[in-house]
């Protein structure tokens, strides 16, 4: 791999405190009020206590983090936005401590506030939506908690924070897929979720310890290295950004040496080895002058990782080959989506909020944190790079031949989430968090339009008592419009923000996206293939976002539906607080791409905007800039316009194919008989499900047949015949017991009873007898008498 | 007829022990009638016999110790007390006849043994 | 030669063991009442032969004419007159043998072991002896025996004479018990 080149880089100012354990603690006393309160007056005020509570405490949150946001974080200068909350530490081991802390930096900052107003938009729908369900305590709960746990996800300042809120996150992820736990598939969903989570989290644990141990850890740990811990002085600080570039600033700045999971301090131990450069004086832990190249008592993190290796494969690339498999299982990317498309058994507030805007996203918040420790390893990247294309792809496909509207947006999600860990792999994690941010609410807007939609489908639908999903099917669908007026609108824009067309905000993070990738030089694999693959993506994603919309918003609806028009009981103030947030979400897909993202290209300047401007000082110095601002905004104009190109043209073909779906049904029918291999592959995810069964499931099952085999043949032999020879055992005991035991008992009695009646003889009431006896007594006394006296 | 055995010679061949044994014997045929036979007055008669034996042994020993009296007051005493046994003893077996209508001593008993 | 002593002694002796055993096994009770009279008049005779002339009339009078005279009237009356039979089975020789046996031989052990003193016995008359030993040295248990005579008498008459609530019985009455006569030791 060789010395990677920095272009520079500065060290991590310490943090002020802020009060940010407030952002936990609304959701979780929300939590708790929820469950207690909403369950204690369930039958009072329609049960609406939980919902009531669970938005408030959702208000709350997102009060609080706009006040933090705006008092703290915006006044505070570009480099010091770091604010740290330590809460308590855990342990500590040798030379490592080891504490439960927060941090708010720039990075944390955006998606706190993604979770929180999002999370409010739709905890808010959710409170109209889950209208008369019993199970709203619950419900409400769990959301709460889902959101307690994310931002304890986004605000761990080290990796064990991080771990603690990824684990709930899946839990919540489960109790909430699950929560109409009758059905069967909702239960087998969130089981499959949850498990599939599981081996990404195997892996994350297992990355996590390595990089530990890469960082010295284990001599940390034992003691015998502990003196090699310390601080090192360096003599100049912190490196900023000035006209020339980066420059130091005078002053020292003392940097802890010595493995932590802390990501702050990770960072700066892993760009240690341009200390040099920027004057490392005297090691206080030898008193020598250092010299990084020679000296082995000081070893930079970087430099430890790059010189192990494991197997033939460099270490630090099975490290974050770990981490990036914890990240897919929980976005969803290859090899761990499957579970995604079968998550959409819960109700569709859920899909909204934890399957399309924020859980599915904490993989890629995971990987954009740890950037710096990926930008170390090209294959890391590289990894990363195809498996987000790839993903994107299957997704694409995937979501094109599906039936079930919800499971359209489901393998979107999942392409989409491809397109982010694209940008991480091509070193644009600024770009990656945007596409989070815009992907939010356009598919918010998608998944709760679809609420609204499928309402009124099963409203009008029969049979769908017996089979809810049917309410979800796209042939049920069409001729809406009427109905839902608002809504197809909301919905219109929001497809129009995932196909990226122009000026929606998937346009311009997409764009982003696809002009990092191009400007990549740091990746193993072509980066024109990748590209190629991702242009096939945004045709399909276009085609396939338009297909719902002109399914289920126009043409004839179906024979057997009862009649398009709204029934006008169903109007109420429910329905229009719902529609009312998806418009809003949809004005947010809309909105947001042009104000967070401005194209450098079209305001004429180099440096960034908005977001990424924003996001700057989290990866700045990570990546080295080796393209002059000319050929960046060529490349840009061009991925522009090609991007709009290919969005317009799956707009086309969906209208041409669509529009009026029955008069294209035949050929539509044709073409599907003519490709009903491809069709059969799309529709199950290339056989994701297959494949799992044969690697994992069959496996597994086997090997349980073997042990229930060995239990029966050998355990339970052996259990039986101990239990034969316990019989056995007591079987002698009985037999000693009546024999041995009763004869003697019995014998003894007997005895006594016979001695009794022998006995008795002598009272026989005969006076011969008595006679007898007294002659017997006399004469024995005599004969002793005799004896004695002789 | 006393004067005429006491001018006969002394006795020198017939000891003490014949006497002794002679008794012994009676006592034993005393005892045995006791012992074994069913009739509740043929038991008497066995003890009637023993206690002839004691007196038979009295009246010798005291005949064969010089001068001695004793015996022969022991031997009247046991005569009588005899009697005054022998008639207490039957009117008990009268009594027991009136209840049991037998003196048969197998029969009179209402003990279990 | 042996004398006249032995003779009348081992005849006397002979007539007490035969009626003796006649007694023990005689399956006849009257037959075992006479016999006894046999054993004790031949013990009469060995007390006259042993010169307690006294001694033996009292055995005369009393054992042979009172008691075995009581002893006869028991065996009638408590046996059926016309069975002759009159039933004298013995029992329980197997416990009895061993025991009787047993006593018989320390007896005899007894006597032929102990060094008897061989003195020449003085034939004298002595009921005038008897009868001072009587009122001198033996004054009280004369009494006292006078008294037993009394109480034996009260007793037999009491035990015998017929329960209030008798029913169906045998009108027997108390059986008169004829005593010998109080005064034992009479007059010189």
């Amino acid at each position: 791999m060789g010395s990677i080149p920095y272009s520079g880089g500065w060290l991590t100012p310490p943090g002020i405190d802020a009060p940010l354990v407030w952002l936990l603690l609304f959701p979780l006393l929300g939590a708790l009020a929820t469950a207690v309160l909403g369950s204690l007056s369930a039958r009072r005020f329609s049960g609406r206590v939980a919902p009531a509570l669970a938005v408030a405490a959702m208000l709350a949150t997102l009060a609080t983090a706009l006040v933090i946001f705006f008092t703290d974080v915006l006044p505070a200068g570009e480099r010091e936005r770091i604010f740290r909350q330590p809460l308590f530490p855990l342990f500590a081991m040798g030379g490592i401590r080891v504490s439960f802390g927060l941090v708010m930096d720039p990075l944390s900052t955006v998606m706190v506030l993604l979770v929180t107003a999002l999370g409010t938009l739709i905890h808010l729908y959710a409170a109209f939506y889950m209208e008369g369900d019993q199970g709203r305590p619950r419900f409400f709960a769990f959301l709460n908690l889902f959101v307690f746990s994310m931002l304890l996800l986004v605000l761990a300042d080290g990796f064990v924070p991080l771990f603690f809120g990824w684990e709930a996150v899946g839990a919540c992820s489960y109790f909430l897929i699950g929560f109409w736990y009758r059905r069967a598939a909702a239960a087998d969903a969130a089981t499959k979720a949850f498990v599939v989570n599981r081996v990404g989290d195997a892996a994350l644990l297992v990355g996590i310890s390595m990089l530990l141990w890469g960082m010295g850890g284990v001599e940390m740990m034992t003691g015998s290295a502990a003196g090699q811990l310390g601080t090192v002085l360096t003599r100049t600080g912190p490196m900023v950004e000035t006209g020339e570039g980066l420059q130091p600033t005078p002053g020292r700045q003392k940097v802890p040496v010595g493995p932590t999971l802390d990501f702050h301090e990770l960072r700066d131990q892993l760009r240690l080895e341009m200390l040099p450069r920027a004057g490392v004086t005297t090691n206080p832990i030898s008193g020598a002058t250092v010299d990084a190249a020679h000296d082995v008592h000081f070893r930079p993190g970087a430099y430890l990782l790059n010189r192990k290796r494991v197997g033939h494969m460099p270490f630090l690339f099975v490290v974050c080959a770990l981490l990036l498999l914890g990240a897919a299982g929980k976005s969803a990317q290859l090899p761990l989506f499957a579970w995604l498309p079968d998550a959409m058994a819960g109700p569709t507030p859920v899909s909204a909020l934890i399957h399309a805007a924020t859980l599915v996203t904490a993989g890629v918040y995971l990987l954009a944190r740890l950037s710096f420790l990926f930008a170390l390893s090209q294959g890391a990247l590289t990894l990363v790079a195809v498996i987000g294309t790839l993903t994107a792809l299957v997704g694409a496909t995937a979501a094109l031949v599906q039936n079930d509207l919800k499971r359209v947006l489901a393998y979107s999600t999942v392409s989409q989430l491809g397109y982010m860990f694209v940008a991480l792999g091509a070193g644009a994690a600024g770009a990656g968090v945007f596409h989070v941010v815009t992907h939010g609410f356009f598919k918010a807007c998608l998944f709760l339009a679809a609420g609204l939609i499928v309402h009124v489908v099963a409203a009008t639908t029969p049979g769908v008592e017996e089979r809810p999903d049917l309410a979800q099917d796209l042939r049920q669908m069409g001729g809406l419009a009427p109905a839902l007026p608002a809504t197809r609108w909301a919905y219109f824009a929001a497809c129009a923000a995932l196909a990226g067309l122009p000026f929606a905000s998937g346009f311009f993070s997409k764009d982003l996206i696809l002009t990092a990738l191009a400007t990549c030089d740091r990746l193993s694999i072509s980066t024109p293939l990748l590209l190629a693959a991702l242009g096939v993506t945004s045709f399909l994603t276009s085609l396939y976002a338009f297909r719902s919309y002109y399914l289920i918003f126009f043409g004839r609806p179906p024979r057997d539906r009862a009649h398009a028009a709204h029934p006008a009981g169903h109007r109420g103030s429910g329905e229009a607080v719902m529609t009312a947030v998806v418009v809003l979400l949809a004005l947010g897909a809309i909105a947001v791409g042009p104000l967070l993202g401005w194209p450098g290209n079209w305001s004429g300047s180099h440096g960034e905007s908005g977001l990424l401007r924003f996001l700057g000082p989290m990866f700045q110095g990570d990546w080295p800039r080796r393209d002059t601002p000319q050929t960046s905004a060529a490349v840009e104009w061009g991925m522009q316009l090609g991007g709009a190109l290919v969005a317009f043209l799956g707009w086309a073909v969906a209208r041409a194919l669509y529009r009026d779906a029955e008069a294209t049904a035949p050929a539509r029918r044709r073409l599907a008989e003519r490709y009903a291999f491809v069709e059969r592959l799309f529709a199950t995810g290339w056989q994701a499900d297959r494949a799992y069964h044969l690697l994992a499931v069959a496996p597994v099952r086997a090997l349980s047949r073997a042990a229930v085999w060995l239990d029966r043949a050998l355990v339970d032999r052996a259990v039986n015949a101990v239990a034969a020879l316990g019989l056995r055992l007591g079987w002698l005991a009985g037999l000693f017991d009546k024999h041995a035991v009763d004869g003697v008992v019995g014998g003894v009695s007997e005895a006594a009873l016979a001695a009794g009646r022998r006995g008795a003889r002598l009272q026989n009431g005969r006076i011969n007898s008595y006679v007898l006896g007294i002659a017997a007594g006399i004469a024995a006394l005599v004969v002793l008498a005799y004896f004695l006296g002789s | 007829m006393t004067a005429a055995l006491a001018a006969a010679p002394a006795l020198a061949s017939i000891g003490l022990g014949h006497f002794l044994v002679l008794s012994a014997v009676m006592f034993t045929l005393g005892l045995i009638t006791a012992a074994t036979r069913r009739s509740a007055v043929a038991i008497l008669m066995g003890v009637e016999l023993i206690l002839n034996a004691a007196a038979l042994n009295f009246v010798a020993f005291s005949h064969f110790s010089r001068g001695a009296i004793t015996g022969q007051v022991f031997a009247v005493f046991v005569v009588v007390l005899a009697a005054a046994e022998a008639t207490v003893a039957l009117a008990i077996v009268l009594a027991v006849f009136r209840g049991f209508r037998t003196v048969d001593v197998t029969d009179v008993s209402t003990l279990k043994g | 030669m042996p004398g006249v002593e032995t003779f009348v002694f081992y005849g006397l002796a002979a007539l007490i063991v035969a009626g003796a055993a006649g007694v023990a096994f005689s399956r006849n009770i009257l037959h075992a009442a006479f016999l006894l009279l046999l054993t004790l008049s031949g013990t009469a005779g060995l007390y006259f032969f042993l010169g307690a002339d006294f001694v033996g009339v009292a055995q005369i009078l009393i054992y042979v004419g009172g008691i075995l005279v009581l002893l006869l009237f028991a065996v009638l009356l408590t046996n059926r007159i016309g069975d002759v039979r009159m039933s004298n089975r013995n029992v329980g020789y197997g416990s009895a043998i061993p025991v009787t046996l047993l006593v018989a031989a320390f007896l005899v052990t007894a006597m032929a072991m102990a060094a008897w003193p061989h003195t020449t016995p003085v034939a004298a008359p002595t009921t005038a002896r008897l009868g001072d030993a009587f009122l001198r040295e033996y004054l009280l248990p004369f009494e006292l025996v006078s008294l037993v005579l009394l109480m034996a008498l009260v007793g037999a008459m009491v035990v015998a004479r017929r329960a209030v609530r008798d029913r169906g019985d045998a009108d027997e009455g108390a059986l008169p018990v004829a005593p010998a006569s109080s005064s034992v030791g009479g007059s010189p």
